[in-house]
């Protein structure tokens, strides 16, 4: 083997070298660009379910809000009880027949 | 060997692409070393990720403030894809119309007039709710459509409205007006917690893709913002809703302009409710005017006879009277050359004669005050006006706390007639808040607290409780244990009106003159009444304000009625027993 061919010999081979060091360096990066995504997508996730919470949170607070208690309190028939402070209740209370329990 | 060298020599054909590959070095070599910033600014995004702004909650854990998702519709024009070309961005805009016109019913090709150059992103709207936000990017996927995106942020909401809008306050935009700085707390608990609530956002500096769609190659572009922590206060909602209705009812009633109220507890300085009327709509940031304050902390006014409190407390303290020592009331005195009346000298022009010192609380003599206050003296009368922290902020945990110097002896402009008007009232300003945190002293066996209205604070860290802190004292148990009984029968003996069934309340009304540019108001005054009780144990302070009444001027008939109906309904729900010596 001649000196020319053996230094061709050992440019192929640092070529096939380079070019695995190359595919490996291709597959990782798109492992880790895949694995990126997948982490983006769970933190979308995650962020989309905390969103979806204080949704809820909202509308609940939104339902519990002193303003909201009174209107349905009143749509119900309920009345202020300021000028009334108490209802006269005379004890025992003596259900009728047809409401008592067995 | 030369047949070997001619095999090896560059074919022409592979000198074009040998050419671009070698520019291509150059390039990389050049951007890499020469200029780091340049490939940034096309390539990659500034990225805000706002966090969510921590809640405020009541004592009992109802929500007053929290963060709560909303979408948009941004536009996206990045120049890395569509160049500078306005014939191509008219045409974009265009289909983005004929996309999404009948879902948003807007014209993007209007909307995009006020879109400034500098910006590549430009939200067409915003605010819109999460179905709608579904359908659009349901459409934008069907459809292609490119440079539309929706996405989501916080929108600041206050499910209780008015109620709270004083204490809580409200945020606002940076100065940019867009929000690209974040929001920041403008007012109340909101500006004074604003560190604490706002969280840690992410500004992401990441690489993008033509669309200008963020590539996620970089750990960084996977940072998730910090929320905010939480405030918890020691407002009870209820309270305060109970407060609120009441002070409106004695608006309505008395015709007053506006009025403030605020309740505490003098053991520990815990502010319970504090209110003003009319309040502002935090949810409605365009009602934000000047009125988006809190009156309580940031209006002065002088507070009349209420402070005749103190002017007894001073004299107690000095011991230069005893509750049975009597003086001889006149209608009118002379003080440092300014003549000082009883605000009843119609009825009683020579005065109501020998008075003891509870008298002079009951028939809330001026001409009294003055006497005490000549008694004292201009050097302890104002060492006892600092003690009980008039002329100094109270500490509270809010922003814009007001106070105004009190002119005293030895002050260039003072006057002895100062001291004669100072003892009832006049010539001294205070807010509402300082007000009732000197008179809790009374209630509070002498001792000043810190008022707060934030009582824990929830924080990836842990958990912080505050604890009542005493500012000072300001009289001696004694002397405050004395004074809670001449205040009981103010209640008793003349304001009726602050009567509150099956429990004994100590307090005085107050009915002071507006200062003007041109001397007194001669029409209008601010109707007030200040007490706590039971006086056995006072467990509760209430001070109620009423601005400019129109039915009657006076404290002790517009301001009275309010303090009692507040009275009558918060205590039982404190679970506060009657007293047993109650009317």
């Amino acid at each position: 083997m001649s000196g020319w061919q053996r230094l061709l010999l050992g440019l192929a081979g640092a070529l096939l070298f380079l070019a695995s060091f190359a595919l490996l360096f291709t597959f990782l990066s798109t492992a880790a660009v895949e694995q990126g995504q997948i982490v983006q997508h769970l933190s979308e996730t995650r962020a989309a379910l905390e969103r979806g919470n204080a949704a809820m949170e909202e509308a609940i607070a939104r339902e519990s809000a002193i303003p909201r208690l009174q209107e349905r309190a009143r749509s119900m028939g309920f009345v202020p009880g300021g000028e009334h402070p108490g209802l006269p209740l005379s004890l025992p209370v003596t259900l009728p027949p047809e409401n008592a329990g067995p | 060997m030369k047949e070997n060298l001619s095999t090896l020599r560059l074919h022409p054909v592979a000198f074009p692409p040998a050419l671009f590959l070698g520019l291509v070095v150059i390039r990389l070599i050049y951007l890499t070393f020469y200029a780091p910033g340049e490939p940034l600014g096309v390539q990659s995004l500034e990225l805000r990720l706002e966090a969510q702004r921590g809640r405020i909650l009541d004592r009992h854990g109802a929500v007053l403030a929290m963060d709560a998702p909303r979408y948009q519709v941004v536009l996206e024009y990045p120049p890395i894809a569509y160049g500078g070309d306005p014939t191509r961005r008219a045409k974009w805009l265009q289909q983005v119309d004929e996309v999404l016109n009948p879902l948003l019913g807007l014209s993007a090709q209007e909307a995009a007039r006020g879109w400034p150059d500098t910006w590549w992103q430009f939200p067409l709207v915003r605010g819109i709710p999460e179905d709608l936000a579904r359908a659009v990017s349901r459409r934008i996927e069907e459809t292609g459509l490119r440079g539309v995106r929706v996405m989501p942020y916080w929108k600041r909401v206050y499910p209780e409205g008015p109620l709270l809008s004083p204490v809580v306050g409200f945020v606002f935009f940076g100065p940019d007006g867009r929000g690209l700085e974040g929001r920041r707390g403008a007012a109340g608990v909101e500006k004074a917690y604003d560190e604490l609530l706002r969280g840690r956002p992410v500004i992401l500096r990441v690489p993008v893709d033509a669309e200008g769609r963020p590539l996620p190659v970089k750990e960084e572009a996977l940072a998730q913002p910090e929320p905010g922590g939480e405030v918890v206060l020691t407002i009870d909602r209820t309270i305060q809703a109970i407060v609120a209705e009441e002070l409106a009812r004695g608006l309505q009633e008395s015709g007053a302009q506006r009025g403030d109220a605020v309740v505490l507890r003098p053991r520990t300085g815990e502010i319970l409710a504090m209110v003003s009327l009319p309040a502002f709509d935090p949810n409605s940031p365009e009602t934000l005017d000047r009125d988006a304050r809190n009156p309580v902390v940031q209006d002065l006014y002088e507070p009349g006879s209420v402070f005749k409190i103190l002017t007894m407390a001073a004299a107690l303290e000095a011991g230069v009277i005893r509750p049975e020592d009597r003086y001889l009331d006149q209608g009118c005195v002379e003080f440092g050359g300014a003549p000082i009346c009883n605000w009843d000298r119609d009825r009683y022009p020579g005065g109501r004669g020998w008075l003891d010192m509870t008298e002079l609380l009951i028939y809330s003599r001026n001409v009294g005050a003055a006497y005490l206050a000549r008694l004292l003296g201009p050097e302890r009368f104002y060492a006892a006006l600092h003690a009980f922290g008039i002329g100094e902020p109270t500490d509270v945990d809010l922003p814009y706390e007001a106070v105004m110097r009190v002119r005293a002896y030895g002050d260039p402009d003072w006057r002895e007639a100062d001291l004669g008007r100072q003892s009832f009232g006049q010539a001294v300003s205070v807010t509402p808040l300082q007000m009732a945190v000197a008179v809790s002293a009374v209630a509070n066996e002498g001792l000043i607290m810190r008022p707060f209205v934030v009582q824990e604070i929830r924080t990836a860290e842990g958990v912080r409780r505050t604890e009542p802190r005493i500012r000072r004292r300001a009289i001696s148990a004694r002397t405050a244990q004395m004074l809670r009984e001449m205040l009981a029968a103010v209640i008793e003996r003349e304001a009726v009106k602050a009567r509150v069934p099956g429990y004994r309340m100590a307090g005085k009304t107050g009915t002071a003159q507006i200062p003007t540019p041109l001397g007194y108001d001669p029409r209008d005054t601010i109707a007030s009444f200040v007490g706590f009780g039971p006086v056995e144990d006072p467990q509760v302070l209430i001070l109620v304000k009423l601005d400019r009444p129109r039915r009657s001027p006076w404290g002790s008939e517009e301001a009275a009625p309010v303090f009692a109906r507040i009275a009558t309904r918060i205590l039982p729900l404190l679970g506060i027993p009657p007293s047993s010596s109650g009317p």
